[in-house]
């Protein structure tokens, strides 16, 4: 896995103080880091499975350490276990297994139906069905806001690949949901 | 922004706030081995034998499930099973009732608080229900004076409103009326009510609000204001536990990093004029989780996500006086994660829940207040009970703590008269069996071990372990001395994840027990092989090891709390083993774990090529098939499992496949091109990634269209069809190293394709003599001088421009 936010050297190459605990770290940001995973694998269990996973392996290297555990490094964690989520979702389609088998996401839960009004449902189902990339592109930027700057150091892409994912993804998303764009 | 951008945001802003804090299991790094877990495994015996695993637990822990009256007499805590997560708990002294929100199942569930206390548990069983008209309850509580119980639908934004007099654990006559719904801001948890002034106090917490309710004029008997909009508080983010001193009618309001002061006597039923004045601020730099008022030292006792509770005096910060608001509080060492608190007045506890630690622990309110802090910072007493406990609440007329353990959907009763503070004699001393994790786990290679020495780097000279870490076990195994030894500052199973085993002057690492409870290594010690491992659960282990045939027995050694080492010495060289299953056996667990073997070199560890097993803590009387047996023959040859684990996640799969190329080739580099069927080919793989990776990352462009790939994995040799349009186009990747020669066929011999070099494998492409939709599977066969894969794929639906769906894929390798 790759380090999102390298360079611990601060400015004039001095060190920086190390960065928080990364228990501090994920325990301040569990709630937002599931949420970020329940978008890209839909649903919550999974998702916190993820954030879990995640949060468990920074935890064994916390000896070594690592003076590179910002939130960003932890969103690309997480957006990379989502990742694997969906790698074994489509091995297991691949393999033909009996659909009880697969990951899929679960009924959405109870609260879920209510929240979700069938527009919103309409698209997410939109999203769900769009490219890995162009989707994480699209949920860090209009669910975590962030810039173009920040979700290529997130996804290890360039900036350019995140304007085009973006707007090829939001052309997409229109046109599945017959609208303008 | 677009219509289309400003309907994503909301959708994703939406989804997202169905997220709620409460309903999250605790993070928790020790939590790993018993975390809960999804079936993973796709080897069809092993994922019949875990259905039924899984009824069973589901029968285990059914509403109608007696408690655990076996555990009752011994040092565990007898638990009730009440299904759902069990968030929100509330006494209704007046009908002996306890009413506890079953969050994600959406009701009430009602036990009756006469037959179900301390250690007299006759009638836990007998649970009612009732609805609280809404989606996913969580905090509840209950006003004596009305016969109301106010239940938040945290998934709806309401408050339903029950009555407690016609709905209780032993009159359910007026279960059935559909109860009025007080509409709050967005995400409510939990609430408070001040019964004096007959207000009900909602913490909010998207909105960072309390919502404010007249009780008066809504409740079990009078609905006529519940209609009416609530006066709100802003208190800042994160509004969830909250609670009401009745005393100096101050409401204490946990927000993220701190607790709001809100001012009830110009705030409640009957004035609202002060509401929308900004409250004063506690600082408590852990998001507090649970709040406590006790009268009679005048001490509010804040739980916070961490692993202490704060201290704050009363006297200098209430409704009346806030002078003393800002100092920073006193905390109170307690377990991991604290969630919830409550007092027994009788006995001087406050009892808090450690969520991540499984326990609960005690804080004499004597010794330990507001202005007496002598028991504050030494250790206090604790005791376990099930899985992930948050809220409690104490019935001090039966001297009974009601605990519920979210993450077994449970609740442990506890005679707090016997288990308190002063006196721990009473106190459950073991966790209750079945109840913590959900008791089943399976994967595949999915491990997040990060042992220090892996296959690749082991054999490194020991002495870099002899300054952080400390010995914890030695002995010899086929003439050689061993040593085990522990990460020094690191504790449980991470320490010797981060130490590892010295044999021969030599350092090999492992995993020690995750994800699968009982891990295992194998070391090119040279003629004689030498397998070693973790289980990682508690008593006495027994450990069989299997390869084509049983294997010595290796020695066991219990080397902590719960985690058992193991080595042994194998009658042939490592390099004769191509997989080993791994059988452990203990009173509270077993672990099945079959490892497939890659190429051995001496002095290292084999490095494992596929994983795969079931295991499980707690209550696995029911797991029978698992064991001796294991789950089915091995493998034979050289053939690898087929376990769901792959690194493949193609750019565009069959159903996404043909979109237009040109996003393709703005952060791709071209590796290739050629003509097939008089069209342009290229492929692409991702710009600095190299091999499969880089290919799969990348993909193939044919008439401007855009197709991905999965190549290389699990199956070396990957392929996929097109449906072009007239004829199908087929094309593929061999992840071998080496040049493959492809030969396809379906029904009968297919053209040889066009193949080449690429990214350090081969790419090949063919143009068939029929449209795509006619084959209905096809095998490749690649072979080189030194290997032969064969991969067998079924076909689905075509669609004109994608690549035709794989529905089912087999082969060897």
């Amino acid at each position: 896995m790759g380090h999102a936010a390298d360079s611990p050297a601060g400015p004039g190459g001095c060190p920086q103080p190390a960065d928080p605990d990364p228990s501090a770290l994920f325990r301040q940001h569990h709630a937002d880091l599931v949420r970020l995973a329940v978008l890209l694998v839909q649903d919550q269990e999974t998702a916190e499975d993820v954030v879990q996973d995640v949060f468990t392996r920074l935890h064994a290297r916390r000896a070594s350490r690592d003076p590179d555990l910002g939130l960003s490094y932890v969103r690309a964690a997480v957006v990379n276990g989502c990742r694997s989520v969906l790698r074994r979702r489509a091995v297991a389609r691949r393999l033909g297994s009996p659909r009880w088998l697969l990951e899929e996401p679960a009924q959405a839960s109870a609260e879920g139906e209510v929240i979700l009004a069938e527009d919103r449902r309409q698209v997410l189902a939109a999203l769900a069905r769009l490219p890995r990339r162009r989707r994480e592109v699209l949920v860090l930027r209009y669910y975590l806001g962030l810039s173009e700057a920040e979700i290529a150091s997130v996804l290890r892409i360039s900036p350019g690949t995140v304007k085009s994912s973006a707007s090829r993804g939001i052309a997409a998303l229109a046109l599945m949901l017959g609208e303008e764009s | 922004m677009s219509r289309t951008q400003d309907r994503l945001a909301d959708a994703l802003g939406a989804a997202a706030a169905a997220v709620r804090e409460e309903s999250l299991r605790p993070l928790d790094a020790a939590r790993r081995l018993r975390a809960r877990r999804r079936l993973r495994v796709l080897a069809p015996a092993a994922a019949a034998v875990s259905v039924l695993l899984v009824i069973g637990l589901a029968l285990a822990l059914s509403p109608s499930a007696r408690p655990d009256s076996a555990a009752a007499g011994g040092g565990v805590a007898p638990v009730v099973p009440v299904g759902g997560y069990p968030t929100g708990l509330a006494l209704d002294s007046a009908h002996d009732t306890l009413y506890v929100s079953a969050g994600s199942a959406g009701d009430l569930s009602m036990i009756n608080t006469t037959a179900c206390y301390a250690s007299h548990l006759s009638g836990c069983g007998r649970v009612g229900r009732v609805s609280t008209g809404g989606q996913d309850p969580i905090g509840v509580a209950v006003d004596e004076q009305t016969h109301t119980v106010y239940a938040v639908n945290a998934g709806s934004n309401t408050v339903a409103v029950l009555n407690s007099a016609t709905c209780n654990a032993t009159d359910t006559s007026g279960c059935a009326a559909k109860p009025a719904l007080v509409s709050v801001p967005g995400g409510p948890e939990f609430l408070a009510i001040n019964p004096q002034t007959n207000t009900i106090y909602v913490a909010d917490t998207s909105s960072g609000t309390v919502s404010v309710i007249d009780g008066n004029v809504c409740n079990a008997s009078d609905v006529s204001g519940c209609a009416r909009a609530a006066a709100t508080v802003s208190v800042g983010a994160g509004a969830f536990p909250i609670a009401v001193d009745p005393a100096t009618n101050t409401v204490y309001a946990g927000v993220n990093n701190g607790v709001a002061v809100i001012d009830g006597q110009t705030c409640d039923a009957s004035d609202v004029s002060g509401c929308g004045r900004a409250p004063a601020m506690i600082p408590v730099s852990n998001s507090p989780a649970g709040i406590t008022v006790d009268p009679a030292t005048g001490t509010v006792y804040v739980s916070g996500e961490g692993h202490s509770v704060a201290i704050i005096p009363r006297a200098t910060c209430d409704a009346s006086d806030t002078s003393g608001c800002a100092q920073s509080p006193v905390m109170v060492p307690v377990g991991s994660d604290p969630r919830g608190d409550a007092l027994d007045p009788s006995s001087g506890t406050v009892y808090v829940t450690n969520a991540a630690s499984d326990t609960v622990s005690m804080i004499n309110s004597a010794t330990c207040n507001a202005s007496e802090q002598g028991s504050c910072t030494s250790a206090q007493a604790s005791f376990p009970v099930g899985a992930s406990p948050r809220r409690l609440i104490v019935d001090s007329a039966t001297h009974t703590v009601y605990i519920a353990n979210v993450g077994a959907s449970s609740l442990s009763v506890i005679n707090s008269a016997t288990c308190n503070a002063a006196d721990t004699r009473g106190c459950p001393t073991k966790s209750p069996a079945g109840t913590s994790g959900s008791g089943l786990g399976q994967a595949g290679m999915a491990s997040t071990c990060a042992p220090a020495v892996t296959a690749a780097t082991s054999g490194e000279p020991a002495g870099a372990l002899a300054g952080s870490a400390r010995e914890v076990a030695s002995g010899s195994v086929a003439g050689q001395e061993w040593t085990l030894w522990a990460k020094k500052g690191v504790t449980g199973v991470n320490a010797i994840e981060d130490g590892g085993v010295v044999l021969g002057g030599r350092w090999y690492g492992l995993c020690g027990g995750y994800p699968n409870l009982g891990e295992m290594e194998l070391v090119d010690a040279g003629a004689h092989g030498i397998d070693y491992g973790f289980v990682a659960f508690s008593g006495k282990i027994g450990v069989k090891l299997t390869a084509s045939g049983a294997l010595p027995d290796p020695q066991v050694r219990q080397v902590a709390s719960g985690i058992s080492f193991f080595i042994g010495g194998l009658p042939k060289s490592a390099c004769a083993y191509s997989a080993m299953v791994l059988n452990a056996s203990g009173k509270s667990g077993r672990s099945m774990h079959r490892l497939a073997f890659g190429s051995c070199r001496a002095s290292h560890d084999v490095a494992i090529t596929s994983s795969s097993g079931q295991w499980g803590a707690g209550q696995l009387g029911t797991l029978g098939g698992i064991g001796a047996g294991g789950l089915g023959p091995l493998p034979s040859g050289g053939a690898q499992f087929a376990s769901m684990q792959d690194d493949c996640s193609a750019q565009l799969t069959s159903a996404d496949s043909g979109d237009a190329a040109a996003s393709l080739t703005s952060s791709e580099v071209k590796v290739g091109s050629g003509l097939v069927g008089g069209q342009a080919w290229s492929l692409w793989a991702q710009r600095g990634t190299p091999g499969v990776a880089g290919v799969e990352s990348g993909g193939l462009v044919l008439g401007g269209r855009w197709y991905g790939s999965c190549p290389g994995f699990q199956n070396p040799a990957e392929f996929e069809l097109i449906d072009a349009g007239g004829r199908g186009i087929v094309y593929g990747y061999v992840g071998n190293p080496g040049h493959f020669s492809i030969q396809l066929s379906s029904a009968a011999a297919l053209p040889a394709p066009a193949s080449d070099q690429v990214q350090g494998g081969t790419f090949f492409i063919a143009l068939l003599p029929k449209s795509a939709c006619a084959y209905s599977t096809m095998q490749l066969k690649a072979a080189s001088g030194s290997a032969t894969d064969i991969h067998e794929l079924g076909f689905g639906t075509c669609h004109p421009g994608q690549l035709v769906a794989i529905h089912a894929s087999q082969g060897s390798w």
